[in-house]
């Protein structure tokens, strides 16, 4: 039977009374590689920081490994790369080492230190996503896609069983970004890792993600990618030009 | 006088060890709070320590003792403003510094002046820092260096991103109010060194200078506290072979310190940039 990493439940949130997501529920199993689509402000954001503990819901319920999101204190199994790369101060002094070694910190007890075995593991994802050569300058200093694969090497450096990534490919060049997402497709494969990427890019995320997570305050669609694909829902999100467009794949 | 003969003197000795383990406390500190926008909580909370030390004169306590306890509720105040009230870190500070001054005020007009001067608080004065309170700054001094130390790295992650450190499990709530505890113990041990109306001095500038040259956080937290150590010893000593204000002196010690290193920092990247 497979193993649920992530179960949400008739979930509900609003913001200033305001409905941001209504009664949404899915579940994702071990293994999965999920795109989370949706137009600007559907809620994926909301729904990450939701499934994540960052926010709290008061209808519906969230579950992370089985544990209620409340309870939950696995975090040494989930890796995020959150949105907010604009709000990276360029003044902070701090090293891509330094930052990187930021993501071992769940795995550690108290007091958290970062030791010298660790700091092979660093160097491996450095250069994992070809980064190395860096390793050393401050972040400030760094170009925004260098910058981002920075932060993608903090969530992925404590080899998560989960791994949930905001918008990762928004500041990377084509063939950074197609680099990027085969190094997920390959975790996913060799690792069992679980992946949930929120992206506006339906047509590259529909190369690697084999379900798709649709939003707009409400679930418009979950399943699997090819079942997508094939549903009337697509044509009727997109268009009747669509298939050619986002199932290029198939 | 050789400056080394000073040394023998009961009162500069207290004012070296104190003055040194004040400048390691807020140098470390300066840097967390300069990094997190947040640095103005240091002359917020010495405005409330005026207020506090009116009050501890006004009932005829010891001001550090009342001062203490006091400025710690006012910082966890200003922490609650921020989190419940919809205010930014600014504004929560200006409402509860300006409640402290006023408070200082009111009371120094009812009991129509104090017999202690009010100004020696606001000015400092460290070659009077008696036996007592070095053994208190001190003690309170490594305890909060031992926290900061501790929770190093969970303090770094917080700092760079507050998101990935809850995600990470650091339990950020508990340390954003350790955090404004350890300031508000600082910002009272702090008086005494370079008064109420200079201690965000001694917490901004050693951190602004470091941030000149540093690329790393320890490094930030290294450079942070020799300049801020270098400003103390150097503000004593030139203060009594000038015959200045010790206070005032660690202040433009710093400050100059911080030219320095800016001037550094600017002819380094004309240099990179001509190589280049």
């Amino acid at each position: 039977m497979p193993v649920k990493i992530i179960e949400v439940d008739h979930l509900h949130f609003s913001y200033n009374s305001i409905p941001v997501l209504e009664d949404v529920s899915f579940c994702v199993e071990a293994g999965s590689f999920v795109g989370l689509v949706g137009p600007n402000g559907s809620g994926k954001t909301t729904l990450v920081k939701l499934i994540l503990g960052l926010a709290t819901c008061r209808r519906g319920a969230i579950r992370l490994f089985g544990q209620e999101i409340s309870d939950f204190r696995l975090w040494a199994k989930v890796g995020y790369l959150p949105q907010s790369l604009s709000a990276l101060n360029p003044y902070f002094p701090s090293t891509v080492r330094e930052i990187v070694g930021l993501g071992l910190l769940s795995g550690k007890r108290f007091p958290r230190t970062v030791s010298h075995p660790d700091k092979r593991v660093i160097d491996g994802v450095l250069d994992l996503l070809g980064i190395a050569s860096i390793g050393d300058t401050r972040v400030g200093e760094l170009s925004g896609g260098q910058q981002q694969r920075v932060l993608i090497a903090r969530a992925m450096v404590n080899k998560p069983a989960l791994l949930i990534l905001d918008e990762p490919t928004a500041a990377l060049d084509p063939e950074a970004r197609d680099s990027f997402f085969g190094i997920l497709k390959d975790l996913q494969e060799t690792k069992n890792t679980s992946i949930i990427l929120v992206t506006h890019d339906i047509g590259s995320i529909g190369k690697y993600a084999d379900h798709l997570l649709w939003i707009d305050r409400k679930l418009l669609f979950y399943g699997g990618f090819d079942e997508f694909c094939k549903s009337d829902r697509m044509t009727r999100l997109f268009g009747a030009d669509s298939q050619h467009i986002i199932c290029h794949r198939h | 006088m050789e400056l080394l003969e000073y040394l023998q003197y009961g009162f500069i000795q207290r004012a070296l060890i104190c003055g040194s383990f004040i400048a390691l406390l807020c140098s470390t500190l300066g840097v967390i709070l300069v990094l997190r926008r947040f640095s103005l909580i240091g002359d917020g909370l010495a405005h409330v320590t005026f207020g506090t030390v009116a009050l501890g004169l006004f009932f005829r306590i010891y001001p550090l003792y009342v001062s203490i306890p006091l400025v710690m509720l006012c910082s966890l105040g200003i922490l609650k403003l921020t989190q419940r009230a919809r205010l930014y870190g600014d504004a929560a500070i200006g409402v509860v510094s300006s409640f402290g001054i006023a408070g200082g005020v009111l009371l120094a007009s009812v009991a129509g002046g104090f017999n202690v001067d009010l100004f020696s608080y606001l000015f400092g004065n460290i070659l009077a820092i008696g036996q007592g309170e070095m053994v208190i700054s001190v003690v309170l001094s490594i305890v909060v260096l031992t926290v900061i130390l501790l929770f190093f790295n969970d303090i770094f992650s917080m700092t760079f991103d507050e998101e990935f450190a809850r995600v990470s499990g650091i339990g950020t709530e508990r340390l954003n109010t350790t955090l404004v505890l350890l300031t508000a113990v600082t910002v009272v041990l702090s008086m005494n060194v370079v008064g109420i109306m200079l201690i965000s001095a001694l917490l901004i500038l050693p951190a602004v200078t470091a941030l000149q040259l540093a690329r790393g956080f320890k490094d930030a937290m290294l450079i942070s506290a020799c300049a801020a150590l270098a400003s103390v010893v150097g503000g004593v000593f030139i203060s009594l072979a000038m015959n200045l204000p010790t206070g005032a002196t660690i202040v433009m010690t710093n400050f100059l310190l911080f030219l320095t290193a800016f001037a550094f920092r600017v002819a380094r990247q004309r240099s990179h940039a001509a190589k280049s």
